[in-house]
């Protein structure tokens, strides 16, 4: 029986109606909007790029190269992206993989999974205690001061060097649990004969781990990895707590500078531009993690 | 199932129609909302005025509160959805809104009544805090709490075991300053973290350096830039307190890693780590606070911030709240006239949570520390606004925070930073 082609527009009207009114319509406003002053958060002055060259030249918390090494959200962003998704996946690899072998691996993963349970604003107070300067507050000062006499406390989260590792390393804290947790799922679902075979071909474990069991679970780690990447090019909610971006600005990222360009100065379209910028960042990821599901989709 | 199923969705018509006809049904109840920033004992403190409202009038108060108020009105305007009236911490907000024509006329340029009556408001403020609340000739803001931010706090046991008095010029503040590190003591905690106790110090200096007037220039209109002479020397000014480092507990980097209240709490703590702290008249409130058993006035008290040229004098620079008015409702007018009334004022007043601008209420009415408040307030040879409010809030917010607390890291580098605040300046005004 043949069927009308109209069926099949049908079906997929409805999430073609909710996709272009919740996702299309603020993606095109945002676009618009980035060519404009913004006032009031509606279209009032175009503008052009003026928008996009200010951020570029004129705005030192977000573009920063008359220094080395350069500064500003943009490159604060690539931090994150690099040390955030190398601890979250490596860390979170090493305690599936180990784990794996010991009898505790329910506790040892549970206890690393926790704090997937928190709400990053809890998560980020907890942080921002943890690295208080004062000793009688601060656990990192307090261990610093028992263990090295005559130490001098340290500000972590006040020093423009070590504020983004401080923020990072909370962040990585949060997020190895659900690295952990997918990658795990990987390894047990590889086939035990594989990995018996390599063994009795006398393989030492850590060729096992690198020529046998990586390239099984490589796909798994590329998607958690580019995963991590898409929720670092997002992140805003420990920076919020942790920081507020500072001290001096030194710890804003991308997210947060679009946060308190749009909401806090009220230039709704200056934020948009910044807007702008992470949605073009993040494109090339989506693509990525697009391309992996349609290639599983296939091989099905 | 199919039944319980029917009853539910009845149910669910039932309330959207109930909330549909929300408004209408609650006729006879008369309302204002009311959105502030501050909560805990300040909110109580309104609340105490806010019931006399209600008992007089009848219209109830609906009040929200979130420290992010700026944020949070953003997006109401902008959604159509504003509260009727709020309290907004900074006039250049207020001139911002006034200017897209989202808040009300409280009185008109040609002086006649707009939300509230013109004479309630000139009978109970001087012209000086109305000023504050002016947008291009037309009052929008009703300055409803002032606060000084022009006292220094010092403990008089160990300013008088130095050998000093109170100083009434800079230099004698600076003789102190080095008397105290000459002693081996810390003279200053500061609590640069939070960036605006920085710009309430670039403030207090610029505004004696040069002058009311210019003051204005350079944070209202900016007819004055940030790399002018008088910016200058203001910084310039500021660098003898910062440095030599020994100046501040903490250093440098100690200074920036502190907030203001921890700042406070280390002067006046019982192994203290510093001996002066400048900050506003709402720091003595959190000295009692934490520190109970020292006497207010006579183991910690605060002096005017002292003269630097002897023809501009002590102005005071405040801070405050304005009143504005989304909507304009015959509930919306009544509640300010009552606000801008004496009666408001005093219950407000009496609490000791705030220092009234209404000239009208009565001195004894505060405590030791708010009728020290209160009297540089009243007896203010000038009174400016706190410049990073009025400022756009890209300059006076952000930039002026990072600007300053890189002056205080790498006090060498003035230069680029006072041509990176010109920069932002520039792309605001």
């Amino acid at each position: 029986m043949k069927t009308s082609p109209f069926i099949g527009w049908a079906f997929i009207l409805p999430a073609a109606v909710l996709l272009a009114v919740y996702l299309l319509y603020p993606t095109v406003l945002t676009i618009r909007m980035s060519l404009d002053t913004g006032q009031g958060f509606r279209l009032s002055e175009f503008i052009g790029l003026r928008n996009f060259v200010n951020l570029f030249t004129k705005d030192r918390f977000f573009f920063d190269v008359s220094r080395w090494p350069p500064r500003g959200a943009l490159f604060n962003t690539a931090l994150w992206v690099a040390l955030f998704t190398l601890g979250t996946v490596g860390i979170g690899l090493l305690v599936a993989v180990l784990a794996n072998t010991v009898r505790y691996e329910v506790l040892i993963k549970t206890i690393i999974f926790m704090p997937m349970a928190i709400s990053f604003t809890a998560a980020g107070i907890i942080w921002r205690f943890v690295y208080s300067p004062d000793p009688k507050i601060g656990v990192l000062n307090a261990l610093l001061m028992a263990f090295v006499p005559g130490a001098d406390p340290v500000p972590w989260l006040g020093r423009t060097s070590l504020v983004n590792y401080a923020v990072i390393f909370a962040g990585v804290w949060i997020w190895t649990g659900f690295a952990m947790v997918v990658l795990s799922a990987a390894i047990k679902g590889l086939p035990k004969d594989v990995l018996e075979a390599a063994s009795i071909d006398g393989a030492s474990g850590w060729d096992t781990f690198w020529r046998v069991m990586m390239p099984m679970i490589w796909p798994t780690v590329v998607v958690v990895g580019t995963t991590m990447i898409i929720n670092v090019l997002k992140a805003f909610d420990l920076v919020y707590v942790m920081t507020q971006g500072g001290p001096r600005g030194a710890s804003r990222i991308i997210g947060y500078t679009m946060y308190v360009e749009t909401f806090t100065n009220g230039r709704a379209g200056y934020g948009s531009a910044v807007a702008v910028i992470m949605l073009i960042l993040i494109i090339p990821f989506l693509i990525m993690n697009l391309r992996r599901f349609r290639a599983e989709g296939r091989s099905l | 199932m199919k039944r319980s199923l029917k009853t539910l969705s009845l149910l669910l018509l039932g309330a959207l129609l109930l909330f549909a006809m929300g408004p209408a049904s609650g006729q006879g109840v008369r309302l204002v909302s009311l959105f502030v920033t501050f909560g805990g004992s300040e909110l109580n403190a309104l609340r105490q005025g806010l019931d006399a409202f209600t008992s007089a009038t009848g219209i109830e108060v609906i009040v929200e509160q979130s420290r992010e108020i700026i944020p949070i009105l953003r997006t109401r305007v902008a959604g159509g959805n504003p509260p009727d009236v709020a309290l907004v911490p900074r006039p250049g907000v207020v001139a911002e809104y006034a200017r897209l024509g989202a808040i009300f006329p409280l009185v008109n340029a040609d002086g006649s009544d707009g939300i509230m009556s013109a004479e309630t408001l000139h009978a109970n403020y001087s012209q000086g805090l109305i000023d504050v609340g002016v947008v291009d000739g037309v009052v929008y803001g009703l300055m409803a709490k002032a606060n000084s931010k022009s006292t220094v706090w010092y403990k008089p046991a160990s300013l008088a075991a130095l050998g000093f008095s109170v100083p009434s010029t800079w230099d004698e503040l600076i003789a102190i300053t080095n008397a105290y590190r000459a002693a081996g003591k810390t003279p200053w905690s500061i609590g640069g973290q939070d960036g605006w106790t920085l710009t309430d110090w670039f403030e207090n200096i610029y505004v004696r350096v040069a002058g009311p007037e210019n003051y204005l220039r350079l944070f209202v209109t900016h007819e004055i830039e940030w790399t002018d002479p008088s910016v200058v020397e203001a910084m310039n000014l500021f660098r003898q307190i910062i440095r030599p480092e020994e100046n501040l507990a903490g250093g440098a980097e100690g200074s920036l890693s502190r907030g203001f209240i921890d700042a406070a709490n280390l002067v006046f703590r019982p192994d203290a780590g510093a001996e002066l702290y400048y900050e506003g008249g709402f720091i003595g409130g959190i000295v009692s606070a934490n520190f109970p058993d020292l006497r207010p006035g006579e183991d910690f008290t605060a002096f005017l911030f002292p003269a630097i040229r002897p023809e501009y004098g002590r102005p005071v620079v405040g801070g405050g709240d304005l009143l504005v008015a989304y909507r304009d409702t015959p509930e919306v007018r009544e509640f300010f006239n009552f606000v801008a009334g004496t009666e408001f004022a005093t219950i407000w007043a009496a609490t000791g949570a705030i220092v009234s601008p209404n000239r009208n209420v009565d001195p004894s009415v505060y405590t030791v520390l708010a009728a020290l408040d209160a009297g540089q307030v009243a007896n203010a040879e000038a009174f400016v606004f706190d410049g990073s409010d009025l400022a756009p809030s890209a300059l006076g917010g952000d930039a002026m925070f990072t600007g300053l607390q890189d002056f205080v890291s790498n006090p060498d580098q003035l230069t680029e930073i006072l041509q990176f605040l010109e920069d932002v300046a520039d792309a605001n005004y």
